[in-house]
């Protein structure tokens, strides 16, 4: 599959690339699943059923970090807004991957170019409040490694849209190429490879809290409501 | 056992998620005691979750399946196994986590898989099936000084009740003022209770449970249970958190179905009293008093009004509050079976407790367990601050007379 210019052979090297680090990703979540599922002598938990009021609370805690806003008000503010931006971010991203473009998708356009601005200023703000201001005594280098990626990942994506404008339908060309098995060319542009062979490091360093996190955050609703049926309302 | 063996045997399907779910963002150390006292990065929540993702990996990931897992450095695996017994297992961190993480009952778990592959328990821990098997208790005490030391001379306990009292080891042997206390008050109420003869009295479990040897828990449970049952007993009174968290949450798993009676913390069912006029306390005490919550009786069953419940009906008391109270309590070093092999960690934490205390103007420190009672009293040794130390039973009973209604 030819774009209208590009580097061929790299197409297909980045092309491969996605395709193994997406096969990993998903054996590798395969796997935890069947780790998951094995009989175990653990002793349970006393939790409640999901109601409504418990889930309604955890979609909270989820989508605000209700529990990180009260344990420290000031690295919430970044994370959130690292949070939502990148959301944002990643949903503008899918005009590259679909044809014809969703009208959500368009509609989001103007929020999502702000998000783009505040992904790489949060993270700023995120190691500037963690290294600088509250001296943390507790820094995993893994969180720091994958900070640092998304950071360069937003400054280079920031940077094809303002400064190096790169060649946005042989992007789409590329992209469109790449989850259609059908490996395309890649465009001219040292940036957008770059960008992109850090979107394949950041996916395969994907931290295991990403969807493990809302999972504990409905059990402690649960377990929260339970413990007063344990001793109260009997 | 192998250091190469699969090390999520133990642990529920939700606690493997739970290990996934931290983020290692560090904000529980602002919340742990033993980082108050020792600033170990080692023994720090997040530190401690990391390295066992790393056995989980190392064991079971996904490389360990392709090709075969890979052997653990003994060495890395005896520190953890130290880490994990230096904690006090007081949830602290898990009640400030952000992503919600049950740190409460996790440490216990990573704790028995350390068992298991024997590696733990360090030190006295060692001893307690032994001494639980031939004694009935994890001090090694005789059965028959369990009540003798303490008991009330003038008060009589039934053969039946459908009320009973479980006084537990702890309080029997290392904090007899406040099962004294305990007894008193119960009398006090006027209400008919029961008590197991000093042999049966065996341990609740919850030292075995709390270092992770778990062989002899069922086995405890069903002889208590059915002994209780069999004295005909509706409502079980027990003034010891950690007693009464495993009795609550434990309890029914051990002995396969639903307990046949209630559990009730002793401060419930006083509050419970003096709410309905069968207690009334009429004697003053004009002093400032300040609680300290146990972290397994409120961040663990969730019980901290009772307690204050009972201090605000005894006339001319002013309650003060730590800065940290309630589900933030802030452990006073006596958890988690650590005090008997960290000493120096449980001191410097009994003596932070003291220092707010006295901070704070208190007249007396009120405690409600007997494992806080023992350690801070034994921090108090040779601290140039001093405050008085009660059991809120003890100070409740110098305050009540039987038949006082």
């Amino acid at each position: 599959m030819k774009s209208p210019k590009g580097y061929g052979d790299m197409g297909v090297i980045l092309t491969w690339g996605y395709y193994l680090t997406m096969f990993l990703f998903i054996v590798s979540y395969f796997q935890k699943i069947s780790l998951l599922l094995r009989k175990r002598e653990g002793l349970p938990a006393t939790r409640s059923g999901i109601t409504l009021p418990v889930a309604a609370s955890a979609a909270v805690d989820i989508l605000l970090l209700r529990r990180l806003f009260f344990s420290n008000a000031f690295l919430w503010f970044g994370e959130w807004l690292f949070h939502v931006s990148l959301t944002l971010v990643m949903v503008r991203h899918l005009r590259y991957f679909l044809e014809p473009v969703p009208s959500c998708v368009v509609a989001l356009q103007t929020p999502v170019i702000i998000a783009g601005y505040l992904l790489p200023l949060s993270l700023i703000y995120i190691f500037i409040a963690k290294l600088v201001i509250e001296k943390k005594s507790y820094i995993a280098s893994s969180n720091f490694f994958l900070l640092a990626l998304l950071l360069l990942s937003g400054i280079s994506g920031l940077l094809m849209k303002i400064w190096f404008r790169t060649d946005l339908v042989g992007i789409k060309w590329f992209s469109l190429g790449m989850v259609t098995f059908r490996p395309a060319e890649v465009p001219h542009s040292p940036l957008f490879i770059m960008h992109f062979v850090l979107f394949l490091i950041v996916f395969a360093y994907l931290p295991t809290h990403v969807a493990a996190a809302p999972v504990s955050l409905l059990d402690a609703r649960q377990r929260e409501k339970a413990v007063r049926s344990l001793m109260h309302e009997k | 056992m192998k250091n190469k063996d699969s090390f999520t045997q133990g642990l529920t399907p939700m606690q493997l998620m739970e290990l996934d779910a931290c983020t290692l963002c560090g904000e529980c150390l602002k919340h742990c005691p033993v980082q108050d006292v020792t600033g170990k990065e080692a023994v720090s929540p997040p530190e401690k979750i990391r390295l066992f993702r790393e056995f989980i990996r190392a064991t079971e990931g996904l490389k360990a399946r392709l090709f075969g897992p890979r052997q653990i450095d003994r060495k890395l695996l005896e520190d953890f196994t130290r880490a994990v017994y230096e904690c006090t297992t007081c949830g602290a961190c898990g009640q400030n986590c952000s992503v919600g993480i049950f740190t409460q009952r996790l440490w216990p778990a990573l704790r028995k898989e350390m068992v298991r592959r024997g590696l733990g328990p360090i030190g006295p821990q060692a001893d307690m099936p032994g001494a639980i098997r031939e004694t009935g208790n994890p001090y090694k005490k005789p059965s028959a000084d369990r009540y003798r030391p303490w008991f009330p001379e003038n008060v009589s306990v039934s053969e039946n009740a459908e009320i009973a009292y479980y006084a537990g080891c702890t309080g029997a042997y290392e904090a007899q003022p406040m099962v004294r206390g305990d007894v008193l008050v119960l009398d006090a109420i006027g209400r008919p209770f029961t008590m197991l003869p000093p042999e049966d009295e065996v341990c609740c479990g919850f030292p075995l449970f709390i270092t992770g040897q778990h062989d002899m828990l069922e086995d405890l449970t069903k002889r208590l249970v059915e002994a209780y049952r069999a004295r005909g007993v509706k409502t079980l009174i027990c003034s010891c958190p950690c007693c009464v968290n495993i009795m609550a949450r434990d309890w029914p798993a051990f002995y396969g179905k639903a307990l046949p009676f209630t559990i009730r913390h002793i401060t419930q069912y006083v509050a419970d009293a003096i709410r309905d006029k069968r207690l009334i306390i009429r004697k003053e005490l004009k002093e400032r008093i300040i609680y300290h919550d146990p972290c397994y009786l409120s961040r663990g069953v969730g019980i901290i009004e009772e307690p204050r419940t009972v201090l605000r009906s005894i006339p001319g008391v002013e309650l003060l509050e730590f800065d940290r109270h309630g589900v933030n309590s802030r452990c006073c070093g006596s958890g988690g079976a650590a005090r008997k092999v960290f000493h120096e960690n449980a001191i410097a934490m009994g003596r932070l407790t003291i220092d707010e205390a006295v901070a704070k103007g208190a007249d007396k420190l009120v405690l409600s367990c007997p494992a806080c009672y023992a350690k801070v009293n034994e921090s108090m040794e040779g601290h140039e601050r001093q405050v008085r130390i009660v059991d809120l039973m003890e100070l409740v009973s110098s305050l009540v007379e039987r038949g006082q209604i």
